[in-house]
């Protein structure tokens, strides 16, 4: 096509110049990011516009990229841990599990089953605290402002909980391989229990003012459609896939810690759209209070973490170890390569919301751009998670 | 080995790995002409791609694929060996969307080059001026055997000596030497 400015003289960077290579006529290029509100961190999409319909959409990454994977190679295997948990910060605790998961499975670790119940109790409050925020920062981009004040209100519940057991309010790593770091404290169980009626007392005023509202309906209803097909060539998991019909969920798929003994199910919807992948975390906060509910009581006495659990110094043996949890955006996947020193000879770290994003390009093609925020929003981004 | 999913795919080592201590149900090493084609496979098969990651080794740099399936638990490694003097393996970008950024991701850190990624440009590093991170010095590198323990294996290509006892440094393969000098 006919450029009115030649190609020296398009200004932008690197990525704007490739992608305006391939312009086609009658185009707007627009870049929306990095400093979007509704992109949650940095994240930059280029977008190729005609009129408002998005033609080509490519996100552009890094902005938070800290190269993760090499600290790993630089510090031991109990000194890494602190990195986890700012991976992801909204589900810290996944994190933290996945990688001392990897671990135990390579040193061959058994963790004391009080310990395993303590995970899963901090877990899921995290999970739901993750929900929470992703529901009131969704609604935000949908210009919604009050749900986040709600959500927010109820998270700060949960962040004092986990501020009593962990001594952090974010970015928690008090997981270890072989246990946990601290037995909980006295009233650790009984905010839990009081918790859990709260929350659910909350959950029918989300749902009469915020799910079922016609506005926020239309924005999400048949926006965004993401066929199974696709979320296994993307390989996305979590919400999203279960948005799309899969009942998949790696706590039943590869089941790990004490999941088996507790009862819950797997939200499903399958009209893939971002109103299923809306009302999958929705009904995922009900199930997490569930599990949450047979927990508290099924919690039994004991040490909390294992007799000779690795020490600062403690050398891996040699071998490789794939470890995976889930996540609150989906599968969290920590692979171990250990040379049997002290520190990791490689770490991989498998974000679900690397796999998540990566199909936006795909999905955004023909879509309304008022269209590409409600889609961003409902695939829950992270983006030091993806970034890593 | 009727049925299988690879079947008249020439596999250079077939293996079963220890589930509980590796998580993986089966640990392949492929030439790199034949990814393409398996990953094909997998995908008729139901497998998602789950993760594409590098591992810089004495002998090579090993890229390994993980895929597992929605239904069952059935996490595969295939492994694909990268020659450090020329780290160069087909993308399977085509087939599995996802697979795009991940092999961008292991260009970034590792300098290896996917032919036929449909964007092959840097993804987390910056596009200029930043060397491939997780590259080790030679000193610092470890041979594949210490690391992969492959388990019970159920086929061998005769040309695949990585796992065989006598394999030691004679067996490396020249060119890497030649390149490491």
């Amino acid at each position: 096509m006919k450029h009115i400015l030649s190609q020296e003289q398009i200004c932008g960077d690197f990525y704007s110049r490739r992608f305006e290579e391939n312009r086609e006529e009658e185009t707007l290029i627009l870049n929306m990011g990095p400093q979007h509100p509704s992109t949650h961190g940095v994240l930059r999409v280029i977008l190729s516009l005609d009129g408002e319909y998005i033609m080509r959409a490519e996100p552009v990454l890094g902005y938070l990229h800290r190269m993760h994977e090499a600290m790993a190679e630089h510090r031991t295997y109990l000194t890494y841990l602190p990195n986890m948990g700012r991976v992801d910060y909204l589900h810290a605790v996944a994190w933290n599990w996945a990688y001392v998961g990897a671990v135990e499975r390579l040193g061959g670790i058994e963790v004391p089953t009080r310990a395993e119940y303590i995970r899963v109790i901090t877990c899921e409050l995290n999970r739901i605290s993750s929900h929470l925020l992703w529901w009131g920062a969704y609604l935000l981009d949908l210009g919604a402002f009050t749900p986040i004040m709600y959500a927010f209100d109820d998270r700060e519940l949960i962040l004092d909980i986990l501020q009593s057991v962990s001594g952090s309010r974010l970015t928690y790593s008090f997981l270890r391989p072989g246990g946990v770091a601290f037995d909980l404290p006295d009233a650790f169980l009984e905010e839990v229990r009081a918790f859990i009626p709260h929350l659910r007392s909350r959950l029918p005023m989300y749902k009469a003012l915020v799910t079922d509202n016609t506005i926020m309906r239309h924005r999400c209803e048949q926006v965004g459609d993401l066929p199974l097909e696709m979320c296994q060539r993307y390989g996305a998991t979590g919400p999203v896939v279960r948005g799309s019909g899969m009942a998949y969920d790696v706590r039943k798929a590869e089941p790990y810690g004490v999941y088996p003994q507790l009862d819950f199910q797997i939200p499903v919807e399958s009209t893939c759209d971002a109103m299923g992948r809306y009302l999958v975390r929705m009904a995922e906060l009900e199930q997490s209070l569930r599990i949450l509910e047979q927990a508290v009581e099924a919690i039994p006495a004991g040490d909390c973490l294992v007799k000779g659990a690795p020490k600062p110094r403690w050398k891996a043996p040699a071998g490789e170890s794939y470890f995976a949890v889930e996540g609150a955006r989906g599968k969290i996947g920590v692979h171990l390569v250990s040379d049997g020193s002290a520190t990791p000879y490689r770490c991989k770290l498998r974000a679900p919301g690397f796999s998540n994003l990566s199909l936006f390009a795909e999905l955004a093609q023909g879509t309304l751009l008022s269209d590409a925020v409600s889609i961003l929003g409902s695939l829950d981004l992270v983006i030091p998670e993806i970034d890593r | 080995m009727s049925n299988d999913l690879f079947d008249g795919l020439s596999l250079l080592q077939d293996a079963r790995p220890d589930a509980i201590s590796t998580g993986l149900a089966r640990d392949l090493f492929l030439a790199p002409e034949n990814i393409i084609e398996a990953a094909r496979r997998l995908l008729v098969a139901d497998f998602h791609l789950e993760d594409i990651s590098g591992l810089d080794t004495a002998e090579a740099i090993l890229v390994n694929y993980h895929f597992n399936r929605f239904d069952r638990d059935e996490r595969m490694a295939l492994r694909v060996i990268a020659p450090h003097h020329c780290p160069s393996v087909p993308s399977i970008a085509a087939i599995y969307g996802g697979a795009e950024w991940h092999e961008r991701e292991l260009s970034d850190f590792f300098g290896v080059v996917f032919q036929g990624n449909p964007n092959p440009v840097p993804l987390l590093l910056a596009e200029t001026g930043v060397e491939t991170p997780l590259l080790k010095s030679e000193k610092d590198r470890i041979s594949i055997k210490t690391v992969i323990r492959p388990g019970r294996i159920v086929h061998q290509d005769s040309s695949f000596t990585l796992f065989t006892p006598e394999n030691s440094s004679d067996a490396r393969p020249a060119d890497t030497k030649e390149a490491e000098a």
